[in-house]
């Protein structure tokens, strides 16, 4: 009787630990989100490496990124940048300064290519809520300490779900800001972003956002 | 006639019967039932024709996680591959990605057949001088893309072979993916059947143990409720189609004699001659068959209505014989001369309103109507020949019971619950108004449908509603291909420019073209030999061994058809599966399917343009705009034809009568009757469909008809309509009743043209019976005695 008592408890702690591990912590993520949504302006430097079969050594670019509450975004790759993406609103460009040339991409629901797979990057925050959160994303695997948040996810998205496998976001918890993103492609590549640094809630200049694409060549959609 | 002529007679008919019988074919094409002269019907046969498979099914697998219908349609695929002696081929995920090494020689092919100028980029891409400089290029795109997948396509195609091979087309090809939805969730896989498929019932048969591995594979899953399985394909279509049509030929023609016997068992309560009637519809129906197997050879879902048609209308001369026989005693001639002229111009009047069909542009009801019309000479022949000669012989029979008076008495009181009933049924026009016509082509489908069901949900999954448009570019020889291409390329990018597309794809470049071929090979020299040297550039830059795989192939396969003779055109299984869905050269007039994507908010007038006259050869094959063009159609054609016939009756009701108020009567009757009826439509959400708006003929040639009868016996007897109802009334009451049940057993056929034209008929029919009489004679009588 001892014997099956104690069977029974192991069981029940067996079964907690199972249910710790599984069931995700919306609290961690929740604080994230509000974190994130008490930065009005966020600047971050960062390494871009990624790692494709078809490539001997891993590529690595710098970038940086700024984003000015609420829906200003500039993401950049390279010095002098080879590629940078314009959010303002709903208006979403990709801009090759060498060659003269931009892409208007299409930020509808139902777009599909380059603005789709790179939607979920743009997001910031992440996501409104915790319920926003869960739409957008799966939960895999996560792990919370006091400094950090660790969140291995799989996008809800199908679209992006037809080449990523899934991404993993290393969070800094006292601001929320991500550390580092691992993108795993569903071909073996990987997308590796470290942050190098990152400023918060300083005043951006109103032309970080702005572009002269005059004398480019302009696609639409 | 002497007896051996009579046994070489009865033996040729005999020989003549199996032939036309064993010549007899279902034919499954629903397309054929339509108009020809429609550019839509032209274009959606041509795409039938050419791009039907007819040992291939496609089978659909759907669910809300994306993965999970990944995962289950690789299983459901190794599943299938475990049966070779079922399904010798099944292609579950595109070639290009599974085996992107059998790429190669549909990339050279598509390469070297291309435009000279576009091919000369290429080679120059691909010289080793600059060879680094491209790999350079390649990767620093591969770096700064946003695209994921175009990062992929650029690691394994770094000298960019595959966008000048196909040029701006590759889009096209990438975009149009046939094995999966864009989310992902939809997925498709082919199989191929192993053992030939030749007729519907080895296509049924097969069919029957692929499903059966599928439902088992199903029943296997952790939780099949996750998901669907769809299933369509051309031997699906004729199975199905074909099985139904049998069936519904043999139930609906069942039903009717069942029918025809039970009213007439009680009617008159006589055996001998119910089996004499029976016997004798059975021999019309065999017969007409074989006729229509010897001069049609083929019969559409249409025409299988014909069997119930021609019971419910052969049965009524049978009738009239047995009525006659039952009045007066006489010899077989003696009951011929009665009823030959009757039964003779019933015969005519009846065979050419179901001729007058032939008018109609619609061919599966020229066809129907040729059918029941062929059909109607037999049983005549049959019933005034060897019934005639059965029933005469037959003892005396006892004569029918006169209806009691209080029966009779009642007519006058029947008359106004007639008036009152269509009252009633006519109330739901002033609230609703009149059915509206049905321009969808939903009358052509089967009821129950997997094959049309899956079709329907691949189409709205993979082209979207009204947004992708697949054409064919048409050619009459191989020859004249080229020709045809170019003008159709001109005739796309002129739409594109007037903005009535916003884009298309057509695979030109795929079409075998020998100058262009020796161009290029021409222009190639010795690259192939020079593979080792674009190896080395591409190593040097960073890329792997595996970056160069797809290179190296084609130029392989490059240094292979610098040693055959052109025209050059792919040869492997993978090349050959792939083509195959855009180009057709297997019959001696080519064809090759695009795709067109129309601008959105066309105006009529640029829709017409776009789709009823497009460039030489170009046919357009889009559903919906085939509904509007039936539509125009079928109400110009309808109009035609009903006007046509309307003026006939006239003359004729104005000949036999020879009086304005019996013509005014008559006319009277059945506007009342196809009031009642589109009341009853109405009531119940019946709508017309290009099928069923051709009752209208038949319902206002049987109204006519039954109002002759009715108001010529009154003449004849001064008005005694007792007397009338009971010679007249009651074998007309009998007709009726048969060809109703002739008619409405067809509700339950599969296909639902044939389903609606047998309920609006039998409405029609019926609602006449009542009106001609209770209604008719009481007014008559009114009218004459005032």
């Amino acid at each position: 009787m001892k014997a099956l008592s104690l069977l029974a408890a192991f069981l029940g702690l067996l079964t907690a630990a199972l249910q710790a591990q599984t069931t995700p912590d919306w609290s961690a993520i929740a604080d994230w989100i509000a974190q994130q949504k008490k930065n009005r302006s966020v600047q971050i430097e960062f390494t871009q490496t990624r790692t494709l079969p078809t490539l001997k050594r891993p590529q690595t670019h710098d970038g940086q990124l700024w984003f000015q509450a609420p829906d200003h975004f500039r993401w950049q790759l390279g010095d002098p940048p080879e590629l940078i993406v314009l959010k303002r609103s709903q208006d979403l460009q990709a801009i090759f300064p060498a060659k003269r040339k931009a892409h208007q991409l299409d930020t509808s629901p139902t777009a599909q290519g380059p603005a789709s797979e790179f939607s979920m990057m743009l997001r910031y925050p992440i996501a409104d809520s915790v319920e926003a959160f869960q739409l957008h994303f799966e939960v895999l695997a996560m792990t919370v300490t006091a400094q950090t948040l660790t969140l291995t996810l799989r996008p809800r998205d199908p679209q992006a779900r037809k080449w990523v496998k899934q991404m993993t976001f290393q969070v800094e918890r006292t601001h929320g800001i991500i550390d580092r993103m691992d993108l795993d492609l569903k071909n073996g590549a990987r997308l590796v972003t470290q942050v190098k640094s990152a400023t918060l809630n300083t005043a951006l200049a109103p032309a970080l956002f702005q572009y002269d694409l005059s004398a480019y060549q302009i696609t639409q959609p | 006639v002497p007896k051996r002529q009579r046994y070489l007679l009865t033996l040729l008919l005999l020989i003549l019967t199996i032939s036309g019988l064993s010549r007899l074919s279902f034919d499954v094409a629903f397309l054929r039932l339509l108009p020809t002269q429609l550019g839509q019907v032209k274009g959606l046969s041509l795409l039938l024709k050419h791009f039907g498979l007819p040992q291939e099914i496609v089978l659909t697998l759907e669910s809300a996680d994306p993965d999970l219908s990944a995962e289950l349609t690789t299983s459901l695929a190794q599943t299938l591959r475990q049966h070779p002696h079922l399904i010798q081929r099944v292609v579950d995920a595109p070639p290009w990605e599974t085996q992107p090494d059998q790429l190669a020689e549909l990339l050279a092919y598509a390469a070297i057949n291309a435009p000279p100028p576009r091919f000369a980029k290429l080679r120059a891409r691909l010289d080793p001088a600059h060879a680094t400089t491209h790999a350079a290029a390649a990767l620093e795109k591969i770096n700064a893309t946003l695209s994921i997948g175009e990062a992929t396509l650029l690691s394994y195609d770094p000298f960019g072979i595959l966008p000048l091979a196909f040029g701006n087309e590759a889009a096209g090809l990438t975009d149009l993916s046939e094995f999966s939805s864009a989310s992902g969730q939809f997925r498709l896989l082919y199989a191929e059947a192993t053992p030939p498929l030749t007729s519907y019932r080895t296509a049924g048969a097969w069919l029957d143990q692929v499903k059966s591995v599928v439902a088992q594979w199903q029943a296997q899953q952790p939780d099949p409720s996750l998901f669907t399985i769809g299933m369509t394909g051309e031997p699906l279509f004729l199975a199905e189609i074909s099985a139904s049509m049998e069936r519904d030929m043999m139930l609906s023609g069942i039903t009717t004699l069942a029918l025809v016997a039970l009213i007439f068992w009680l009617f008159y309560r006589q055996l001998r001659p119910l089996f004499l009637l029976l016997g004798t519809i059975a021999l019309a129906f065999i017969l007409s068959l074989a006729a229509s197997g010897l001069i049609l050879g083929q019969i559409t879902v249409l025409s299988v209505g014909f069997a119930s048609i021609l019971i419910g209308l052969s049965v009524d001369y049978g009738l009239i014989l047995y009525q006659r026989r039952l009045l007066t005693e006489g010899s077989v001639s003696d009951l011929r001369r009665h009823t030959t002229s009757t039964i003779g111009w019933a015969a005519l009047t009846t065979a050419s309103a179901f001729l007058a069909l032939n008018a109609s542009h619609f061919p599966g009801l020229a066809q129907l109507g040729t059918l029941v019309a062929l059909g109607i000479g037999i049983a005549a022949a049959l019933m005034l020949g060897p019934f005639a000669a059965a029933i005469a012989k037959l003892p005396a029979l006892p004569r029918p019971p006169i209806p009691p008076t209080p029966t009779i008495n009642r007519y006058p009181k029947l008359a106004w619950g007639v008036t009152s009933l269509f009252s009633l049924v006519s109330l739901p026009l002033l609230v609703k108004g009149l059915p509206t016509l049905d321009t969808t082509t939903h009358a052509l489908h089967p009821q129950h449908s997997l094959a049309y069901q899956t079709s329907a949900r691949i189409e709205q999954v993979l082209l979207g509603q009204n947004q992708r448009i697949p054409f064919i570019v048409h050619a009459d020889a191989p020859e004249q291909m080229p020709e045809r291409l170019a003008k159709a390329r001109q005739w796309l990018e002129h739409q594109q420019q007037a903005g009535h597309l916003s884009s298309f794809w057509l695979p030109d470049a795929l079409w075998p073209s020998a100058p262009h071929q020796q161009t290029n090979l021409l222009a190639l020299g010795d690259l192939p030999s020079q593979a080792p040297a674009l190896q080395t550039a591409l190593d040097e830059t960073g890329f792997t061994a595996e970056a160069f795989a797809l290179t190296g192939a084609v130029l392989a396969q490059w240094q292979q058809f610098a040693q055959t003779p052109t025209p050059l055109f792919p040869q492997q299984a993978l090349s050959l599966w792939t083509l195959r869905r855009s180009i057709d050269r297997s019959t001696s007039a080519p064809a090759i399917s695009g795709i067109m994507v129309p601008a959105p908010e066309l105006t009529e007038h640029a829709q017409s343009q776009l789709f009823t006259s497009p460039a030489p050869g170009l046919y357009p094959a889009h559903w919906a705009r085939l509904g509007t063009e039936l539509a125009t159609l079928s109400h110009h054609d309808f109009s035609r034809i009903a006007l046509a016939f309307f003026a006939i009756l006239l003359v004729m009701l104005a000949a036999a009568y020879r009086n304005l108020l019996d013509v005014g009567l008559t006319v009277l009757t059945v506007a009342l009757a196809l009031l009642g009826l589109t009341g009853i439509m109405t009531l119940l959400g019946i709508q017309w469909n290009f099928f069923s708006l051709a009752s209208l003929l038949l319902i206002l040639g049987t109204g006519v008809d039954y109002s002759l009868h009715i108001l010529l016996g009154l003449r004849q007897t001064q008005g005694d309509w007792p007397l009338v109802m009971r010679t007249i009334g009651k074998p007309l009451a009998l007709c009726a009743l048969s060809t109703i049940a002739g008619f409405g057993s067809l509700a339950f056929a599969s296909n639902l043209g044939l389903a609606s034209l047998g309920i609006v008929c039998a409405l029609g029919i019926g609602s006449n019976l009542l009106l001609t009489l209770f209604l008719l004679p009481q007014v008559w009588l009114r009218l004459v005695h005032r």
